[in-house]
């Protein structure tokens, strides 16, 4: 190659800067348009989707088999019953995964150790809601982050609650009756308390504005705090911030971060601990902070209203 | 900002499964006063009685916010319930009063209400029943989970030609006024498709809620607000983009035809693709405006009576140098042929443009194209064929689909014209299929109600 085109050296450089920024806005912009059409599942998230099915079932089986059975026998009528497709089950599982993936990026991007964060400085309070509910994050923030295997206890309790109906019914073990008791003495010790979504929306709702700038920084908050805080700003739910997080493009992040009101450094440092950009220029950040800016907060909240009614009433993923 | 009050005691109550109050602590007893209910009446907040209600459906341990707001206050509280003896106990552990709900939060969280129906249902392709969830009536799901949906729908002859219809279009589609055969009253039914991971037709989700004359007119009052609402990319982010994009065709353009000096072949061939690359996005940008204009739930074409040969004579010439650059004729009808259609001519026209183009791009050098047109049975009826390689069986549908490429790349192509063009004729009463000539070329074939 040329080390020079010499008179179209300019030229070239302005169109080669302009293509580049017009590749990435054309991804940002089709994946805030239509965020899930835009990224169709990869094979390994059919893999991690389809075993975190499988961990689900069978840690339920294990509670109400009356054999404690290690290996599931409900697995295969389940899934030939289609359950696998079941639209609440998918997005909660899209959700766990996507939780997973974004839990592991910013342990590695953040400076900031689990006892730093937010949840553990609250485990401290005198109050033992607060203090309660920061446990119960900082457990399952660790979980995440050893990628351990999916308990029932983490279940919304309306999918808990049908999920455990499906395997009774599937369950061919000849009783019946002691199945359906251990159902009900296992649907009666649950507490939707203990799931990270309701501790960390117990936070966000019991806490002051006095931690509004640690509610806000991911690193500090910690990931299911600081996304139920996002929730709470935004009026979406938990999981489809998990899942729009997740997505390889920064817009549909940015626009959430916008219609929440955060400031625009606070925003870049997010997404530095969430997508980790080691080798962001000063020409980046700057077009970043520019077009975060460019951008109204009406405008933003206009398109995350968008992607809520689009929720609602498409909700179920496609895997 | 928002202020928190944690309190020192719990404010508890004790409530039946069905939502009648037992007992409760004095602030909650004034919060039910305050609501327009009365003590040992049913729970009047909405959140307190839902919570209620779910907990004895479900017999387990809950937590959720309840926002509680009147025109001047607006409160959320943090609120537990759990199921013992056939009673639900709830506690309110704290309260946040928000400020003043404003305006845009305030239609926002009543557009997500409305959005989020009353109930929903999951049906699957053959209508049957899957699950239903949210707030349906008593027994519901024993019910009717399994069977058809007409064992619980009241459906008119045109609504279910329209679902038909919708089905075979794989739209989105409402009825204002739906009978849900026991209960009183109306619903309004909004009906979204469910597509499985082949992208065929898994079902669809119905979100009821219930019509009053008050909540139609508001409805009919915020469909009316929504189809006012800005479209994010079209009318904002597209100039944008379509800027630099220009730039970039200008500059690489002048570098392509050496307007300022000799260059290497291989690099003015290079400045070409890069032209060539920015045209595409400036195509997939207006692809993109498009698609998010017909895919809104209020997206109306403005019917007129257009005559076809005109439209085709038009497309013909627009695409005369494009075609001639590959040595492609456009045989478009005669001045003397007429066929009249009731359509928007623009988006006719745009039908028409992306399916030439399509025949122009996969036909092979120095072939012919030819425009057609027709009445047949009341139909008017627009044709573009190639002489190209034609369309297998089982893709014939499948071009259909959005971002659909059949495997190709490189091509200019962003696979959405198709899909676009289909539910643009869809929306006009129309329809558009493909099928391959005898010699073997594809066939495109558009069709639009006449026009008398």
């Amino acid at each position: 190659m040329h080390d020079s085109f010499g008179q179209y050296d300019d030229l070239l450089q302005v169109a080669g800067a302009y293509a580049r920024d017009s590749v990435s806005l054309r991804s940002d912009v089709a994946a805030m348009i239509f965020p899930r059409a835009f990224t169709p599942p990869s094979e390994a998230l059919i893999a991690d989707i389809s075993n975190k099915f499988s961990q689900l079932i069978a840690d339920i089986e294990r509670e109400i088999s009356r054999e404690g059975a290690a290996v599931s026998s409900a697995l295969p009528a389940l899934l030939q019953s289609g359950l696998q497709r079941d639209p609440a089950l998918l997005d909660f599982l899209l959700a766990r995964n996507a939780e997973q993936q974004l839990e592991m990026r910013l342990a590695k991007n953040s400076d900031i150790s689990l006892s730093e964060t937010l949840p553990a400085v609250l485990l401290a309070s005198a109050d033992h809601n607060i203090a309660e509910a920061a446990q119960t994050l900082l457990a399952i923030s660790s979980l995440n982050r050893r990628k351990a295997s999916l308990k029932w206890r983490s279940l919304p309790p309306e999918l808990l609650h049908r999920l455990c109906w499906r395997i009774v019914s599937a369950l061919d073990t000849g009783d019946k009756e002691a199945e359906r008791q251990k159902v009900q003495d296992l649907l009666s010790s649950y507490n939707e308390n203990q799931t990270a979504a309701n501790a960390a929306r117990k936070l966000t709702h019991m806490l002051g504005d006095e931690h509004q700038a640690d509610k806000q920084s991911a690193a500090k908050a910690g990931l299911a705090l600081f996304v139920a805080e996002l929730a709470d700003m935004t009026l979406l739910s938990q999981d489809q911030i998990y899942r729009l997080l997740d997505l390889p493009s920064i817009s549909p992040f940015a626009v959430i971060q916008r219609a929440a009101e955060l400031q625009a450094e606070a925003a870049m440092e997010n997404i530095r601990s969430l997508f980790g950009f080691d080798q962001l220029t000063p020409r980046d950040i700057n077009l970043f902070e520019s077009g975060f800016n460019s951008l109204s907060i009406e405008d933003a909240k206009a398109a995350v209203s968008m992607w809520h009614s689009e929720s609602n009433l498409q909700a179920g993923g496609s895997v | 900002m928002s202020t928190t009050a944690i309190l020192t005691q719990p404010i508890s109550a004790e409530v039946k499964a069905d939502g009648r109050l037992l007992r409760a602590d004095p602030d909650l007893i004034r919060l039910q006063f305050a609501a327009g209910g009365e003590e040992g009446g049913t729970l009047a907040v909405p959140g307190l009685l839902a919570l209620a209600r779910d907990t004895a459906r479900l017999r387990m341990a809950l937590a959720r916010t309840i926002l509680v707001a009147d025109t001047e206050n607006c409160s959320e509280y943090w609120v537990e319930s759990r199921w013992s003896g056939e009673i639900v106990h709830l506690s309110i552990l704290s309260a946040r009063t928000i400020d003043a709900i404003d305006g845009q939060d305030a239609s926002r969280i009543d557009a997500v209400d409305q959005l989020a129906g009353y109930f929903q249902a999951d049906v699957n392709a053959g209508l049957v029943l899957l699950s239903v969830t949210g707030n349906f009536p008593p027994n519901f799901d024993h019910q009717y989970v399994g069977s058809p949906v007409s064992s619980f729908l009241k459906l008119t002859d045109e609504q279910q030609a329209e679902w038909e219809q919708a089905g075979k279009s794989e739209r989105a589609f409402s009825f204002h006024n739906t009978e849900i055969f026991a209960l009183p009253g109306y619903f309004r039914m909004d009906a979204r498709p469910q597509f499985s991971q082949q992208s065929t037709l898994d079902g669809y989700r119905l979100h009821f809620s219930p019509v009053d004359d008050d909540n139609q007119a508001a409805s009919e009052e915020l469909t009316s607000t929504s189809g006012n609402q800005s479209i994010l990319f079209g009318s904002q982010l597209a100039p944008v983009l379509r800027q630099p994009l220009g730039r970039i065709i200008a500059n690489a353009e002048t570098i392509g035809v050496k307007l300022q000096g000799p260059l290497r072949d291989n690099y003015a061939t290079y400045a070409k693709d890069i032209a060539n690359a920015a045209k595409h996005l400036v195509e997939l940008v207006d692809d993109l405006g498009d698609l998010e204009a017909i895919e809104r739930a209020d997206f109306k074409t403005a019917p007129d009576r257009i005559e076809l040969g005109d439209v085709a004579r038009r497309v013909a010439g627009l695409l005369a140098l494009k075609a001639a650059d590959h040595q492609i004729e456009i045989a478009a009808p005669d001045i003397d042929q007429h066929v009249h259609a009731t359509a928007e001519f623009r988006r006719v026209l745009q039908i028409l443009l992306n399916l030439v183009n399509n025949a122009i791009r996969y036909s092979p050098d120095g072939s012919k194209v030819r425009i057609d047109i027709a009445t047949l049975d009341g139909t008017a009826c627009i044709t573009v064929s190639d002489q190209g390689d034609g369309i297998d069986d089982e893709a014939k549908e499948k071009v259909f689909e959005k971002f659909e490429r059949l495997g190709r790349s490189g091509d200019g192509g962003s696979g959405l014209g198709l899909y676009i063009s289909r539910r643009l004729a869809n929306a006009m009463d129309g329809a558009l299929v493909v099928s391959n000539t005898a010699e073997g070329g594809a066939c495109f074939a558009l069709t639009l109600p006449a026009a008398t």
